[in-house]
This record gives structure tokens, sequence and C-alpha cells, in this order.
């Protein structure tokens, strides 16, 4: 048998079975596209689009209005869990928070997504680190928000988009087998350490992974809820540090050019804006901070240079109201220099929910 | 412009639109192929376009003159001057600096120090390749194989010719010649194998190879720093990795060609299941083999003066072919060892009585050459013969053995394996056409599919380029 293998014959295909191949195998792609999309949309493993996603998702399945709104980053989205602040305070609310890189912009579209379907809430709280508000908005991830306005033109001339960006968005779209293929991948590997290992030994193995920086990784799966809390747990001291270190490494040798970046402000006027016409008080505070870098007197002028900025950009409203502190925790309550272990969660949830509850 | 790239999807989506528009004119479908072989090699780099120019005049007027040459000694002379163009070429950009860098410390060892200089030359891609066909012409023409090409036109594209320009395969003269001046038909038979050997081509390249490379990379980056089954993995890696690279380059050269309607020759023959190193050879890169077959061992003489001077023969053919694969040592070593296993093989070969027969005895035989092919991967792989020595940990225990690489390794192999083994089992390199419709159909969108998802990133290079 084994000295065979020489020839080639083509199969006798006519032309109507050729056609039925390529559009079964189009079918066949788009079907493998859709179950791609479908799982990852849950279970994909790349963070940032995960929140984006599930916030969205979240938003867009709300039934009833909530009392605080809460709009943010990635550290809020795994930081304030709404079912505490509703036993506690007798407050409903949602987390929204996405992800930093989105600055202000979603946040301003996820206000007036809610405000038209339920009227201003009570109170709107914006979360953000203080590293985030000077950071240039990365458009490529328009793309990823589950709404079909991002296609339109009008969407286009308000961003000042050009066709390729909105053509890059219906790929970012509807193709994650090619978009989300690192993530893909990760699935996969996922579900072969599921498949090979005790769940105990993948979640060390993660994290020995992510603190080694191999990639960037959460230590244990995500358990995305309606209210928006996404419960992320395992500190991981080891890469705290390090990402600590770097980070006041990086604040002594780049000086920020602005405080807040021009994205940010535009984004920022038009929510106090909103503020304004639909009286509700806008809450404006930062992000959780591991102590080392909390501390930092460059920290400390950053944020207080954030702050200033926007008392200037909020000077003729009455409905914005800063909160100076920081809430700090030490490295191992931490899975990065601003994302808490879910074991800390309720500390911070009172302390922002005190910070709400406190505002005149 | 790499085949799995988006922007030579786009030029072939151009090209072949083009292409089926002119179908009436075969002479307007030849100049359009001509224009687009060029501006796919030159989106390499312009400047050596001179290059592929040069050779295709001078074999162009060699062929001419060797065919009307009234006299055998001018037919030699016009001969002379293509090999010798050819060769002065391919050895001035390939191996000048080679020789070069290998002769200093000789003459540094007689006491003459830097009398050489230090050259670094831009290899220029496919030279190996197109050299190798264009001097074929030459050769079959003085040896009155073939007829000489009066249209240059059509003499450019058979050198040039888009598909197989860069890695292959390289054809002869008798068999593209004749496709390129003859009207060509499409039909639907070879339109499907078309489409079936460009995807399985880009799947075995994007998701077998390109994988691959991510676990034989690390291993062969620092050899030194792993041992045991470590070294084995890479070793498997990059077995995996450099034939379903090459074949799947090969592949899809020949199914562009089909969708085309030129025929290319079958350059891969199931190589891993091997039985014997001669066996080997006529299934891995076949055009290259069957070439030094033609072109270098029948010259020497072959086998018709005696074991010794076929031995003899078979190793110069064998250290010349690995010369090919690149300039350094380490192809010159991989060609010995070819060359010598093909000395080892013979007096069984000579007397087949001797095996025994069946499918387990095969089965071993198989195994036995596949791990010696291994074993030549590694020396054809490594950076250097110290490298080569940290090889021989592959016996020593490893601190742990890398059984999710061997899982992954395994996980990429397996879909090449499952259908090679129906190929073999059905003697047909093109069975997973006998499917019904539909399931070659989901085949061919699963393929597709893994494509898309499981790409490493950035599109990489084909091995086969470097040569």
């Amino acid at each position: 048998m084994l000295k065979r293998g020489y020839t080639e014959s083509e199969a006798a295909t006519t032309p109507r079975q050729l056609a039925l191949i390529l559009v079964v195998g189009a079918l066949t792609v788009c079907a493998l596209n859709a179950l791609a999309g479908r799982y990852l949309e849950r279970h994909g493993t790349n963070l940032a689009y995960l929140h984006i996603a599930h916030k969205w998702r979240v938003l867009g399945e709300l039934k009833r209005p909530v009392d605080w709104l809460l709009l943010g980053d990635s550290a809020l989205a795994q930081g304030v869990d709404p079912a505490l602040i509703e036993a506690a305070r007798g407050k409903r609310a949602v987390n929204l928070g996405t992800i930093g890189n989105f600055g202000l912009t979603d946040d301003l579209w996820m206000l007036e997504e809610y405000i038209a379907r339920f009227g201003a809430p009570e109170a709107v709280a914006l979360v953000h680190g203080y590293d985030q508000w000077p950071r240039q908005l990365d458009r490529r991830l328009f793309g990823r928000i589950p709404r079909h306005w991002i296609f339109g033109g009008r969407f286009a001339r308000r961003e000042g988009l050009g066709l390729g960006a909105r053509a890059r968005f219906l790929v970012d779209r509807f193709v994650p087998l090619h978009t989300e293929r690192e993530s893909l991948r990760r699935a996969v590997e996922l579900g072969y350490w599921r498949a090979t290992s005790s769940l105990t030994q993948f979640d060390a193995r993660l994290a020995r992974r992510f603190v080694s920086g191999e990639w960037r990784f959460f230590p244990s799966v995500p358990v995305q809820r309606a209210d928006g809390y996404v419960e992320m747990c395992g500190a991981l001291p080891e890469y705290v540090r390090r990402q600590a270190a770097g980070i006041l490494r990086g604040l002594r040798d780049e000086p920020a050019a602005r405080a807040i970046s021009e994205e940010n402000e535009r984004a920022f006027g038009e929510i106090v804006a909103l503020a304004e016409r639909h009286r509700f008080t806008l809450h404006i505070m930062s992000s959780p901070l591991v102590d080392e870098v909390m501390r930092a007197p460059a920290v400390a002028e950053r944020w207080s240079a954030v702050r200033a900025r926007l008392r200037e950009l909020a000077a003729t409203s009455g409905r914005v109201h800063l909160v100076d502190e920081v809430a700090g925790f030490v490295v191992g309550q931490m899975q990065g220099v601003d994302h808490i272990d879910c074991e800390v969660v309720p500390s911070y949830t009172r302390w922002l929910a005190q910070r709400l509850a406190e505002a005149p | 412009m790499l085949f799995n790239s988006y922007v030579f999807a786009a030029f072939f989506a151009v090209v072949y639109t083009t292409y089926l528009a002119c179908h009436r004119w075969t002479r307007a479908q030849n100049l359009m192929l001509l224009a687009a072989s060029y501006l796919f090699y030159g989106w390499w780099d312009w400047r050596f376009l001179g290059l592929i120019a040069l050779s295709t005049a001078v074999d162009y007027v060699a062929g001419l003159k060797i065919a009307c040459a009234p006299t055998e000694v001018a037919r030699r002379c016009w001969l002379w001057l293509s090999v010798a163009t050819n060769l002065g070429i391919l050895g001035a950009f390939k191996y000048l600096g080679f020789f070069l860098d290998s002769l200093q410390p000789l003459l540094g060892a007689i006491g003459i120090e830097g009398a050489l200089p230090s050259l670094r030359l831009v290899l220029p891609v496919g030279i190996s390749f197109y050299t190798f066909q264009s001097m074929s012409y030459t050769i079959d023409v003085y040896r009155r194989r073939g007829e000489a090409c009066r249209d240059p036109f059509d003499f450019a594209l058979y050198v040039a010719f888009f598909p197989q320009l860069v890695a292959g395969p390289i054809e002869r003269s008798t068999r593209l010649l004749g496709q390129i001046t003859r009207p060509r038909t499409l039909n639907t038979p070879a339109i499907e194998a078309g489409v079936w050997l460009v995807v399985w081509g880009l799947f075995k390249k994007i998701v077998v190879a390109d994988n691959a490379a991510l676990l034989a990379n690390p291993v062969f980056a620092a050899p030194e720093a792993h041992a045991g089954s470590a070294l084995l993995l890479g070793a498997l890696a990059f077995t995996v990795q450099i034939y379903c690279d090459f074949s799947g380059y090969s592949d899809i050269a020949r199914g562009l060609a089909k969708l085309l309607g030129f025929d290319l020759m079958v350059n891969f023959k199931l190589p891993y299941f091997a039985l014997s190193p001669s066996d080997f050879w006529r299934r891995w890169h076949v055009s290259l083999s069957s070439w030094l077959r033609d072109y270098l061992y029948i010259s020497l003489g072959g086998d018709r003066h005696g074991s010794w001077r076929t031995y003899r023969n078979l190793m110069v053919t064998m250290l010349l072919g690995g010369l090919w694969h690149g300039a350094a040592w380490n192809f010159v070593l991989w060609g010995l060892f070819h060359g010598l296993l093909l000395i080892a093989y013979r007096p069984l070969e000579e007397r087949p009585r001797l095996l025994p027969d069946g499918v387990a005895a095969d089965l071993a035989r198989a195994s036995v050459m596949f791990g010696l092919t291994v074993v030549g991967w590694v020396i054809f792989r490594v950076e250097s013969f110290a490298d080569l020595g940290h090889f021989a940990a592959v016996f020593l225990p490893a601190a742990s053995v890398p059984w999710h690489g061997f899982a992954l390794l395994a996980a990429l192999w397996l879909p090449v394996l499952s259908i090679e083994i129906s190929q073999l089992a059905c003697d047909d390199l093109l069975t997973p056409l006998r499917m019904p419709p539909i399931g070659r159909g989901v085949l061919f969108g699963a393929l597709i599919a893994a494509c898309v998802g499981f790409h490493t990133g950035a599109s990489t290079e084909f091995i086969y380029f470097q040569f």
C-alpha cells in the first residue's frame, strides 16, 4: 500500500456540482464564523472585547430604569457590585464600565442610549483612572460596539470616520473568525486545558503566564452578571509589583502632555450638558489604585491636574461632583495596579456608594 | 507578494478576471500573464527584474542559436554561454560571499590575512528556481529533446510564470512551453482541482506550517537550552513545518496554474511515506530531484559505470543538491547525509527480494526512513555545527516532557495525515474530490475557516523563498 501515492486524477465534476460545492463551502465558512462569534461573545479570552460586548448587552437588556448609572473603565467593571449597593443603600444600580482606551466616549454613548430609553437616572458616576483622562481614544474599538448605528453616515460624520474605517467596523463585527482569531486560539487552548488538567492546575498555569507577562490573561474565568458586574478572582501580587514599578518609572520619564485628551474633553462637555438638561448629578471619581502607586507624588500631581481641568470645564455647572480621594489597596488585594481582586469588591463598592450618597 | 496575503488575493482576482475576459486571444492572455508575472516579481524588489530579464534574454538567444547552429562546436559554445551566464548569476548572488567567507580561514592558516573582501549581496527571491528552469530549456534544446522557442514573449512567460516563479515547481520547457503557445481551455474538473489545491495548500501553510513553526523556532533558536523530548519536539515540529510550508506553496502554485488552464508537475507525492532514500527523492521536491537526476546525475554517468562511479555520482549530485538549497555548510552536510543514505540503501534496493514484503514491513521501513528524514531536517535547520552538537542531547532525559507541545503538533498534523492516508489508500492525490459534492463543499469551507481563524498573524514567508 505504501508504494502508492504517485497519481492524480481529476473528478468528473459538472458545472452545477461545482456551483453547489462553492455555495456549500461559502455557507460552511459563514456558519463557522457565526458559531465562533456566538462562542466568543461569552467565552472569548480578550477581556477588553468581552467587557464591551457584555456592557452593551446589559444596557440593551435593561428592563427598567436604575437609580445610579455607573460608567467607566475595566477597573469599575470588576470593582463594583451593584447588588451590594442595592442591599446596602436601597439604590438600584447598573455597572457599565468597559475599558480605559474608550475613555469617556462610550460612556457618553451609553448615557445617551440610556436616557433615550428610560430618561435620566438620579445620579451618574464616571469612574476612570488618573492615567486614562489624557489617553487618545482608540477608534479601532468602535467596531466592537454591538449597535448598528456605528455603520451609519451620521455616526461617521460625528466622529470624522472615512470609508476604510467603516469597512473595518464591518469586518470587526461580522467576521470574528478573522478579527478575534487570537481570542479563538486562546479559547481552544482553554478548552484543551480544561479537558486535560484540573481547573486549579489550569488557573495556576494561567496565573504564572500572566505574571511572566508572556500573554495578558486573567487568572480565573470571569463571571459576567446581568447587572454588569464582572467577578474576577485571584490576586496577582507579583505582577502588580512589576506593573507598579513600570508605571512609576514611566511617570518619572514621560511627563503628560495634557491633563485630559481632546476627545475626553469633548465627551465630558457633552455629558455635563446632558446632566444640565436632564438634571442628574454627575460624580467623577478615580478607579482604585494599589497603595504604592496611589501614594506616589507624581500620581497625586496628575490626578490633581485632571481635577483642576475638570473644574475648569464644568465651571458653569452645579451638577458635577468631583471626588478627590482615591481608594487604595495593598498588592495582595489586586490583579493589576488598578484592578481589584473579587475579595475586596465589597469594600470598594461600599467606598464608592458612600461617596455617591454623601454628595451634595 | 506572498500567496498567503490579501495583496496577492486582490492581485490574482484582477489577473484572473482579465485573463478570463481575454479567453479568445491566447496571445493577449500570455502578454497579460507576462506583465502580471513581472509585476508579481517586481513587488519584492524591482531592481532584480533586470536579472530575470537577462537570464531570459540569454537563454532565448542561446536556444535559437543552438537550434540553428551549423556545427556541434557552435551548439556547444552557445550551450556553455547559457550555462555560464545562469550559473554566473547564481554564483555571484548566492555563493560568492559564502565561498569568500569559507576561503578566508584557509588563507589565514597559510599566513595570508585579509586577502579577500567580505561580500553581502541581497539574494534575489527565487533565483535558484528560475535559473534552473531557464537553464533546463537550453540543455533540452541542445539535447534535441525540445524545440527552440521563437516567440520571445512566450519564452519570457515560461521563465517568469508567476504561480511557480519564486519557489517552483521547476518546470521543463517540454511541458510548460507547449502549454503557453497552445490555446488553453478551462474545464470544470480542472477548476475544481485548482480550487482544492489552493485551499489545501493555504491550509497546510497558514494553519499547519506557521503554527508548527511556533513550536520549532524556540528550540532551534537555543538548542543548548533544551534537552531530550523538547529537542525531539522541535525536530518533529520542523519536519511538519518544512513539509507543509513547501508542499503548501507547491499546491497553491499548481492550483493557481490549473485555474489559468495550465498543468504544472506534481512536486510532492506523500514523501513522509517513503520507504527508502531513493523513494523519498522520488516523492520530495520532485521537480528539483528529477532536474538533478536528468541534468547532473545522468550527465556524470549515472549508474552506467559500476558501483563506485555510481556512488560518486550520487554523492556529487546530493552535495550539489544540498548546496542548491543555500550557501551554508549545513546544507552541504545535509546533502552529504542524504548522499550517504542513498549509497547505504543502494545494495538493498538492487536486491529487492532480500527485503520482506507486506504492509507491516512497509510500515517499518517507512518509519525508519521517516526517522532518518527527521535527522536530515535537523542538519538542514540548525544555524551552526555547535547547535547540531546540542541536538545530541535528544537522548538525554528531559526535566519534563512537553506533552502539550506534542499534543498541539499532533492536532496540527492529524488533518494532513488523514488526508494523506486517504490519498495513499485510493492511490490518488486528488482523493478528497471523490467525496459527494456537499461533503467537498463542507471540507473546502472548513479548511478556509481554519485558515481565517487560526493564522498566526502577519503573513509569513515561505521557507523555500530563501533558496
